[in-house]
């Protein structure tokens, strides 16, 4: 019998190493709790975007003066809480305490991320359950940002007319967990982005406001633990984020896109598709056949001026067959049989397909990294992404109505052998949608952040170039999307010059 | 399956985890048939590649045997071991051509084909060699190329070099039943880790970029008459992988084990061996969800053959199978393997 102890040992220690090596993926991402810059004191004046006197329309009766009996137990309630904070609600206010607008907006694209989920062929469509492919999301990353920017540009009107000190500062009793700033505190901001938020989400997500209502008690509940806010400055931010957030789906129950999906195929009629028109048709190349995405999304209503937006309608393409499709199909072609690495990458980079948070969600995330470093207010901060949304959507609009117009078939349709490295998206190729999200939120953003302009650029550039090299994109597709995505950016430019909030 | 108590916001986005911690999980595994944007959401996790070799001493004179199951397209390759030590200064070297395909996948569990897919080819060319450091000690080595592609649909072709395979091997107990067999005992620690850059998140893909490390513990029996049967167990440690959309994935780690029984001769070599493979918690095919961090399970049975080249000395040939009889997020793939054997000696010593 031979026993060779040093093998034994050798091998036991290695194997005993392999197996206690534990992988670190950490937790959670602390966002860092704004130092606001600047208060946005005068953003009560900044124009918001539904043009309409909330204000007076919801008229709040005028808040518990400071020095009365009401408020004043107000302010003992939160010394109770505040002396008896556990560790658990100090991380939750910290949580939120990094920005409610940020947390709203990584909460929805988590949503998006879990509806962006194509039906199963033939299932029916269930209302509870949407969609949420690009066009749709664009329009929920919209409406969130809306609500929050009108209902924070009233927030602060009644704030800087109220005037209610922070609790902390009547009464020093309050163990607050940051230290309070010069913001009024009524009402509360929290309080308003909550009501709103949650308003706006489960109507468009039901089978989850469960989930969301959970989500908004646990920020109002944060503004107590932290001793940030009484409960009127609490109950009537509520109230009024919840008001806003009725008129901006009031205004999403008339805008067209109940019609989107077009199911009766109304769209070949609406836009003119016949051979004159179109000599060679886009068909789904998909197996078994899909029907194509939201057609009649073309028509729903813009932001911006729709006007402008559709000066922006990019021209027609080049005709199958001509010299100006050849070049153009032969360069996909070249890239499907010789793709570089990098060319993969950046294709994998921005595909935000299926199960992702689309690339109008990865441009929302572009804009969290942007917002983390800048630390605006609140206000500010929802400003930032209204107008990009706005914009981003209203570029897909006008996108998805060159789509349905030129009804141009994708590169694999005219030549089987160009492969992909992504997957082919089941409706007409020109122009690049990716390209027309991409380039508006770029644009947007270089606006707002003129520093970054030239790496937002390069951003929206690659974002747009990635479909080409994924072989499912024309260069004129591309570039197409690309200039009128910067004109739709452009245009929203104009109207934020104008708001107010940049003078 | 993702339910509405789960706290995205807590989440960072530059990672991804699996199963049960997934911030990003799908609805429901079925709707990955279509996908609407994406297309196509239906991963191809490629079989596991088992070279596996043997020599066996008889009399004064030693023949080296090589079996290879040598399952291709495959993200893990245990298997690449057996109960066998090659001796000191003994080498064994092989290449291997195996092609493999499949229809059918399972999805989480369930049974699905895809026409946007159709069948799933892989073929591969396979380098693997084996020496003996002293005679209780094999260093083992092997190197894939490997190419694949669905026969519908247009996602592109996928080709490179895959993971090299690393492995020592050490004996550290053998014990003669006089005339009866032989009992010996194996333990083995190696490294898997990615040769090129190739894709690892996409749906048709040649394996998954994750740097693995493995411990095996082997026994085998083997009888005087040159009948043997054999059980392994391993555990594969496997790290993360960072993908092409910036996230950071968790690979679940697996264990998996073999039972082999077979018999070796001079001029013949044949066995039948099941395989076995349970990831730890991971995630299930689905839109969005990164290929790497699929939790993979399998059962395979296959069968190796392996002949001499008559007049040629030192060479062999060997055919192997292996067939996927269920599994969880994987091909229900069937493969056919081809080797040509070399066996040689850089030893003086040789009795």
């Amino acid at each position: 019998m031979k026993f060779n102890l040093k093998y034994v040992l050798i091998i036991s220690c290695l194997a005993l190493s392999i197996i206690s090596c534990e992988e670190d993926i950490p937790e959670m991402a602390e966002l860092p709790v704004p130092n606001s810059v600047s208060l946005d004191a005068d953003a009560g004046d900044w124009q918001n975007v539904m043009k309409m006197d909330y204000l007076t329309e919801i008229s709040l009766p005028a808040p518990a003066d400071v020095d009365s009996d009401t408020y004043r137990s107000e302010l003992e309630e939160l010394v109770a809480i505040t002396v008896k904070r556990t560790p658990e609600q100090e991380r939750k206010v910290r949580y939120w305490a990094s920005g409610g607008v940020l947390r709203w907006n990584k909460i929805l694209r988590e949503l998006v991320a879990k509806y962006n989920v194509a039906p199963a062929p033939g299932s029916a469509t269930n209302p509870k359950k949407p969609v949420a492919n690009p066009p749709f999301a664009s329009r929920v990353y919209a409406m969130l940002s809306v609500a929050q920017h009108d209902a924070l540009i009233a927030t602060w009107k009644l704030k800087y007319s109220v005037n209610r000190p922070a609790p902390s500062l009547t009464d020093n009793g309050i163990d607050v967990q940051f230290a309070n700033t010069e913001l009024p505190s009524y009402p509360s901001e929290q309080a308003v982005i909550a009501g709103t938020s949650l308003k706006i989400l489960k109507t468009l997500f039901p089978l989850e406001a469960e989930f969301l209502n959970g989500l908004a008690q646990e920020q109002v509940n944060t503004v107590r633990w932290g001793g940030a806010g009484t409960e009127s400055d609490i109950a009537d931010g509520w109230q009024l984020g919840d008001f806003v957030a009725s008129k901006i789906l009031e205004r999403a129950s008339t805008d067209r896109m109940s019609k989107a999906a077009d199911p009766v195929e109304t769209y070949h009629s609406f836009f003119k598709i016949d051979p004159t028109t179109v000599p060679v048709a886009w068909i789904s190349i998909a197996s078994p056949k899909v029907y194509p995405i939201l057609p009649m999304y073309g028509t729903v209503k813009t932001w911006l001026d729709s006007t402008a937006v559709f000066s922006a309608l990019p021209p027609p393409p080049p005709k199958v067959g001509t010299e100006a499709f050849k070049k153009d199909i032969a360069y996909v072609k070249s890239i499907s049989e010789n793709r570089s690495r990098e060319q993969w990458r950046i294709s994998e980079f921005w595909a935000d397909g299926g199960g992702t948070y689309t690339p109008p969600g990865h441009w929302n995330e572009i804009a969290e990294e942007l917002l983390v470093k800048v630390q605006w207010s609140e206000v500010r901060t929802a400003r930032t992404f209204s107008l990009m949304n706005r914009a981003v959507m209203d570029s897909g609009i006008l996108c998805w109505y060159a789509k349905y117009k030129y009804y141009f078939p994708r590169p694999s349709q005219i030549d089987p052998d160009i492969k992909t490295a992504t997957g082919i998206p089941n409706f007409p190729s020109y122009t690049s949608g990716h390209s027309s999200f991409s380039s508006t939120a770029g644009t947007v953003l270089g606006y707002l952040f003129p520093d970054q302009r030239e790496e937002l650029e390069r951003q929206f550039i690659e974002a747009g170039d990635s479909r080409v090299y994924g072989g499912i994109h024309y260069e004129f597709d591309n570039l197409e999307g690309r200039n009128s995505g910067v004109a739709v950016g452009e245009i929203a430019i104009s109207e934020a010059r104008s708001d107010g909030a940049d003078d | 399956m993702q339910t509405t108590s789960m706290r995205f916001g807590y989440r960072n986005p530059k990672h991804f985890y699996p199963s049960n911690t997934t911030f990003r999980q799908p609805i429901s595994t079925i709707h990955v048939i279509i996908a609407f944007y994406i297309g196509i959401m239906n991963s191809i996790e490629h079989e596991n590649r088992n070279v596996y070799m043997e020599p066996i001493k008889k009399n004064h004179f030693i023949v080296t045997l090589l079996f290879i199951t040598f399952a291709i397209g495959s993200s893990y390759a245990q298997g690449l071991l057996d109960g066998f030590m090659r001796g000191k200064g003994q080498l064994v070297t092989a290449l291997s051509y195996s092609h493999e395909s499949y229809d059918t996948y399972f999805v989480g569990m369930n049974k699905t084909q895809n026409e946007n897919l159709g069948t799933i080819k892989t073929n591969s060319v396979n380098f693997f060699a084996a020496g003996g450091l002293t005679d209780y000690l094999d260093v083992v080595v092997s190197l894939p190329y490997i190419e694949t592609q669905a026969t519908q649909g247009f996602w592109s072709d996928q080709k490179d070099f895959q993971d090299i395979s690393l492995f020592l091997k050490g004996r550290f107990f053998e014990k003669d039943f006089s005339e009866k067999g032989k009992l010996s005992m194996i333990g083995a620690i190696g490294v898997i880790t990615p040769l090129s850059d190739y894709i690892a998140d996409a749906p048709v893909s040649i394996g998954s970029q994750s740097t693995q490390l493995e411990g095996r513990f082997i026994a085998q029996y083997r009888t005087a008459l040159g009948l043997f049967v054999a059980g392994q167990l391993g555990y594969s440690k496997r790290g993360n992988v960072d993908i092409d959309r910036e996230l950071e994935v968790s690979v679940p780690d697996a264990w998996d084990y073999i039972v082999r029984a077979g018999g070796s001769y001079k001029k013949l070599y044949a066995d039948a061996w099941f395989q076995h493979q349970n990831s730890r918690n991971g995630s299930n095919i689905g839109p969005g969800v990164p290929f790497p961090s699929n939790e993979i399970d399998f059962s395979r049975i296959g069968f190796t053959l392996y002949h001499p080249i008559p007049k040629m000395e030192n060479f062999g040939v060997a055919l192997s199978t292996g067939f996927t009889l269920s599994g969880k997020n994987i091909g229900k793939s069937d493969r056919i393997t081809a080797s040509l054997i070399y066996n040689f000696s850089v030893s003086n010593t040789q009795p």
